[in-house]
């Protein structure tokens, strides 16, 4: 009773069959729920504390569970009513006093107060709380005190002119909750959060999804849909292919797949396809400390050398604006003006030579006192702009007589070369506030340990800078950032490359989406039919 | 064997201490730690969140400005009391941690040896016996094939023309359980991870029955040639009892102790696979772990993999003496 | 050894046509990889205009440095390599297209042509699976011969060292590792080489201890010969045998390794082209670029199995007991 090959067959027959009767019975999974709208999480959240987290997917998934005093209006940008019915700003601008509305209930019953500002403001500026990446725009904030059940006001040690939206842009936690001894870090509220919101936390499955609920006791407007599901799916060419399937409703596509994979007819009748500009920008940054980029000439030089529009067209499909500046594109501050430098390798070579650098030894490639024009570019590994830029570049660059090298690191390692100022040149993107004061990343101070790790210094910006931060005035404050926009457009610290904006596909089984100027609004979506 | 067993276990001790220590400072030594995370996540940094101070106070919170050697006493002082530490990353235990993606890798290994076992026995039996014939060299050839190919590839192919939308879809596109509105029945739940786990492990079994099968008919093969087995046919027992029974079971014993080998890969999970079907088993967490410097999660997975492979090797080593005499253990250190 | 083992050997292997068309495929890929800048090039072989004759490949004159000689206004006679892209080059107008008549393989995401990159990636592969198994071969070979020769003490610590070294997940280390120093082509090449000597010094060791009784040996001893001339002269020449073989499958994994860690993202840098970093650049157009997927995978699966096929050939050729089998 050897098995014979006619016996192997008939066990590779029953397999073959058992694995179609598993596959057929678990095709039998249930629709997804009509309801629910089902968001694409690209990578886990550490915490969901909003006092320590740090990324935007936290941020993201606590918009909807935790408020603030005010908010941004979705359309006009100004700064209006949350939890906080009103406020008064001292004549000095130095005091905030926020009222809070009275009966708001946190999502255990437990009434909202003036205490849960207080307390969140300490846990935030507590030395052992891990909340660093906060702590930096709170430094002028001297105090918060209660002044009553429903009063709160903060003192700020110098006028500031975005102190009201950073007081009442304040994260707040409950103190009932979170003060009860243990370590702030490590609550377990941090993965459970409560909040005013509407939306309630409900579960969050480790490396899978995370869940929220209708607040049906919200103080405000109830939202229509009655459940939020992020999904977490690490690779975005399976997400799409989950929106495709029907099982994510909504989705963040980059500019391929925004142009080749989702152009078709029959998508464009299941989804609609979204685009709005968020305050961001990417760009390339020379460090004005290597010997290299020191000159203002040099660095002009290399962005004349660099063909932004046809980048843009190419690698980015036309989808963004090149920017000249800081600023976000949509805001008054953003100075229009002001033309990019054109693409225009002659002048490039002109201005190298003025600065003193030529081909004296014919080996195509510039020099200057027999030191050749090469430098090293750094990336983050994990950044595909990065790399299709330092690509392009390199080739293009070489026409021109520069000898360029990339070094790819992964992301920690990388960050730590921008701390330690170890780079030439780097390819980033800043995400900003609508706030939009420079002060961060322009003024000098912050060249030694701060984000202004490009070494960007001079006299005039810095003046402007702390002028501008007490100025009150919009009009004022306008015109004086559009002189900083003009210094640094002449000075080139950074090549500026562009704002691209958020490209998302959204399933058309929701009505009512609308795209304002914050973006999208999930609170006002409909589900179709209902 | 007391003796020998006794110096071996103590043996460990070095052995472990050594492989902890060396990971400690390799990762304490690696460019960038934890804090450089707080800064952003890939490729955008949020303004004015990239600070030197800002950098060091998180440092000093982490114990990361301690010297290395005080840092790994710290660590090894805790590991004996079976304090793993907390999770640089979401500040949750790194026994949590661990708990969450142990069970997944181990379903997945589990599984997959078993079907590597079921398979490539019979095969290598089969093989064995009817050496040098038409299906003998067929199989030898698909298995060296599967062999081949790499997994990666495999894993890709799997999933773009089985489960995607645009070919077959069949599979889903990966993870490890469907979204289900209630809690499901004990057996749909069941069917549910199954249907999930089909194309992860076809990927992780295809390349290893060629080994297991070779082993198989190797033994087998040095084993058949042997007197007994002659004079059991000669005795006239049917060619069945003498393949199975006295062949195959003195076989076995290689087989077995390899088994114990297997000990320590139980617990690894495989990235490549895990990142592929976007499954979160200990592949993804030794990997995410690396990337973050998140040290007491790496930490603590090197110290476990180390135990467990050292402890299989005793094991191995154990058996093998017992099983052959003529093996003495002495020689064996 | 006697000459006349290893001519057995090679007329043992040469018998096995597989374990043969696994090494033509070898000698190929190694032809491909050394000649990969005569096979794809934007620049041609020769060129010749206006009464002079120049090899742009070798050679680009000053004047015409810069410019790309593929294009109509310079006339006169060229001759093209067959893949007339070099693997850096890219065309934002021709992104991710499918192969055609100008790109045999199609493009990538950069609109490099994917056939070159094909070409150049054999010079990662071949160069690392070369480089790294060297590299522990010698590690493994020292180690081990330490260790089998001087037996006792040395032999006790050396084997713990073993163990410790083989008791690390080896990608877990090899990926720690390349935390520490930054992923690069030398820094793979080395790093696999530093934590892949396990099985070689074992099988070295392993010899040394059944040779060190041997008779021979021992008559050397007795005439008074040198230890490392023992060891050169009689012990080493026998242990080849089985690390040839382990070493040639070394290499076949060593490539398996090096397409995962680019597949990862932390093998080689850009632009330098290697086959499991186009493969996962793949991953993203997945659902319709089916050339950046096939070809590579493809590419490395021929690769690994020719390397394998002469791995068993060798084991096949080199072992007493089968060439027993084939008279």
């Amino acid at each position: 009773m050897i098995l014979r090959i006619p016996e192997i067959k008939g066990v590779l027959v029953t397999a073959v069959l058992l694995a179609a009767l598993v596959c057929g019975c678990a095709r039998m999974t249930p629709p997804r729920e009509a309801d629910a709208l089902y968001l694409h999480l690209g990578a886990e959240p550490g915490t969901l504390n909003p006092i320590t987290a740090t990324d935007a997917y936290a941020a993201t998934i606590n918009e909807h569970i935790y408020e603030n005093l005010v908010e941004r209006d979705y359309d006009t940008l100004e700064i209006v009513p949350r939890l906080a019915e009103r406020w008064t700003i001292s004549p000095d601008r130095l005091r905030y006093r926020f009222y809070l509305k009275k009966g708001v209930r946190w999502s255990d019953g437990v009434e909202f107060t003036a205490d849960d500002i207080v307390y969140s403001f300490r846990a935030l500026k507590d030395p052992k709380t891990a909340s660093a990446q906060l702590k930096v725009y709170y430094i002028d904030v001297k105090d918060v005190r209660r002044i009553s059940r429903y009063v709160v006001e903060f003192t700020y040690s110098r006028p500031y002119f975005l102190a009201l939206e950073f007081c009442g842009g304040i994260p707040i936690v409950p103190e009932h909750i979170f003060n009860d001894g243990t370590d702030f870090n490590t609550h377990k509220n941090s993965r459970f959060p409560v909040g005013t919101g509407p939306y309630l936390f409900s579960r969050w499955d480790t490396g899978k999804k995370i869940v929220l609920v209708r607040n049906d006791k919200y103080w405000g407007k109830k939202p229509e849909i009655r459940k939020i599901v992020y999904k977490l799916v690490p690779e975005i060419n399976v997400a799409l292919q989950m929106l495709k399937k029907g099982e994510l409703d909504v989705m963040s596509l980059r500019s391929i797949q925004w142009v080749r994979q989702t152009g078709t007819e029959k998508f464009n009748s299941n989804f609609y396809r979204l685009k709005y500009y968020l305050p961001r920008y990417n760009y390339i940054g020379w460090n004005a400390r290597s010997e290299l980029f020191s000159d203002k000439r040099v660095r002009r030089a290399m962005t004349h050398f660099i063909d932004r529009e046809a980048i843009l067209n190419k690698l980015l499909f036309g989808l963004g604006r090149i920017v000249t500046g800081n600023f976000y594109i949509e805001s008054r501050s953003y100075n229009r003006d002001l033309e990019p430098w054109p693409f225009d390798p002659e002048k490039g070579k002109a201005l190298l030579k003025q600065a003193g650098w030529s081909d004296t030894d014919g080996d195509g490639i510039l020099d200057r006192n027999g030191k050749k024009f090469s430098f090293t570019f750094t990336i983050s590994s994990g950044s595909k702009f990065g790399e299709r830029l330092t690509s392009i570049l390199k080739e293009d660059l070489s026409r021109a007589g520069i000898e360029m090298n990339i070094n790819r690191y992964e992301w920690a390692v990388f960050v730590n070369k921008l701390n330690s100022r170890d780079f030439e040149a780097v390819t980033l993107s800043w995400s900003l506030g609508y706030g939009g004061d420079p002060y961060q990343l322009w003024h000098s101070s912050q060249t030694e340990r701060g984000s202004n790790f490009c070494n960007f210094s001079n006299r005039e910006a810095d003046a402007i800078i702390e002028a501008a931060r007490m100025e009150f005035n919009e009009d004022r404050r306008t015109r004086m950032y559009h002189r900083f926009h003009e210094i640094i457009h002449e000075e080139q610290p950074y090549t500026f490359l562009y704002s691209t904006p958020a490209l998302v596909a959204v399933s058309r089984r929701f009505d009512n989406v609308k795209v304002h100027k914050r973006g999208l609004n999930y609170l006002e979506w409909k589900v179709k039919g209902k | 064997m007391k003796k020998y067993l006794l110096k071996r276990i103590l043996l460990i001790v070095p052995t472990f201490i050594g492989i902890t220590l060396i990971t400690y400072l390799m990762v304490r030594l690696a460019p960038g730690d934890y804090t450089t995370l707080k800064a952003g996540l890939q490729g955008e940094l949020r303004a004015g969140s990239v600070g030197m101070e800002i950098l060091e106070q998180e440092r000093k919170l982490y114990g990361l400005d301690k010297p290395i050697i005080v840092g790994y006493a710290d660590w090894l002082g805790s590991f004996m009391v079976l304090d793993f530490g907390t999770s640089r990353k979401d500040g949750r235990p790194v026994s949590t941690r661990i708990a969450d993606a142990l069970p997944i890798t181990l379903a997945l290994n589990i599984i997959t040896i078993i079907i590597v076992y079921i398979i490539s026995i019979p095969v290598g039996i089969i093989t064995s016996v009817k050496k040098d014939s038409a299906f003998d060299r067929v199989v030898s050839l698909v298995m060296f094939i599967l062999y081949s190919l790499p997994a990666f590839w495999i894993g890709l192919l799997l999933l773009m023309y089985f489960s995607g939308g645009e070919y077959l879809n069949i599979f889903p596109l990966g993870g490890i359980m469907s979204d289900w509105a209630e809690e499901p029945g004990f057996w749909r739940k069941l069917l549910d991870i199954a249907w999930h786990l089909v194309l992860p492990v076809v990927t992780l079994t295809y390349g290893s029955f060629a080994f297991l099968s070779r082993y198989t008919r190797a033994n087998m093969l040095e084993v058949i040639n042997q007197q007994y087995i002659t004079t059991a046919r000669a005795k006239g027992l049917s060619e069945a009892r003498v393949v199975f029974v006295h062949a195959f079971r003195n076989s076995l014993v290689p087989l077995v102790t390899l088994m114990a080998t297997l000990l320590p890969g139980l617990l690894g999970g495989s990235v490549i696979v895990e990142s592929i079907f976007s499954i979160p088993g200990m592949g993804m967490l030794a990997f995410e772990s690396i990337l973050a410097r998140d040290i007491p999660v790496i930490m603590a997975i090197a110290a476990i993999s180390a135990l467990l492979t050292l402890v299989g090797i005793l094991i191995a080593d154990l058996m093998y003496a017992l099983v052959d005499p003529r093996i003495r253990l002495e020689s064996r250190i | 050894m006697s000459t006349g083992y290893w001519r057995s050997v090679i007329k043992e292997f040469s018998r096995n046509r597989l374990a043969v068309a696994g090494l033509v495929v070898v000698c190929l890929l190694f032809l491909v990889a050394i000649g990969a800048p005569l096979i794809a090039n934007s620049k041609p072989y020769i060129y010749v205009s206006e009464g002079r004759v120049c090899f742009p490949v070798f050679h680009m004159p000053g004047d015409l440095r810069g410019k790309d000689l593929r294009k109509k206004e310079f006339t006169g006679f060229k001759l093209f390599p067959p893949i007339r892209y070099s693997y850096s080059e890219y065309d934002l107008d021709a992104i991710v297209l499918p192969p055609d008549s100008r790109h045999y393989f199609g493009t990538d995401e950069q609109g490099r042509d994917l056939a070159a990159r094909m070409v150049y990636g054999t010079r990662v592969s071949i160069l690392v699976g070369f480089i790294a198994v060297s590299i522990y071969v010698l590690i493994g070979i020292i180690i081990g011969a330490v260790a089998g020769y001087y037996g006792g003490i040395v032999d006790i610590i050396i084997s713990r060292f073993i163990e410790i070294v083989m008791c690390f997940p080896t990608f877990f280390l090899i990926l720690t590792i390349l935390a520490l120093v930054g992923p690069s082509l030398v820094s793979v090449m080395v790093v696999i080489g530093l934590t892949g000597w396990t099985s070689i010094a074992r099988i070295v060791r392993g010899e040394f201890l059944k040779l060190r009784e041997v008779d021979y040996v021992t008559a050397s001893r007795a005439l008074g010969a040198r230890d490392y001339w023992i060891i050169l002269r009689h012990i080493l020449p026998n242990s080849l045998a089985p690390v040839l073989v382990s070493a040639t499958f070394g290499i076949a994994s060593t490539i398996l390794i090096e397409s995962s860690l680019s597949f990862l993202g932390f093998g080689v840098q850009p632009p330098t082209p290697s086959w499991g970093d186009i493969l996962s650049q793949s991953r993203d157009f997945m659902d319709f670029a089916w050339w950046l997927t096939l070809i590579p995978g493809f590419a490395i699966f021929i690769t690994i199995t020719s390397y394998n096929l002469v791995g068993e050939g060798l084991q096949d050729s080199l072992d007493p007991k089968s060439v027993k089998k084939r008279v």
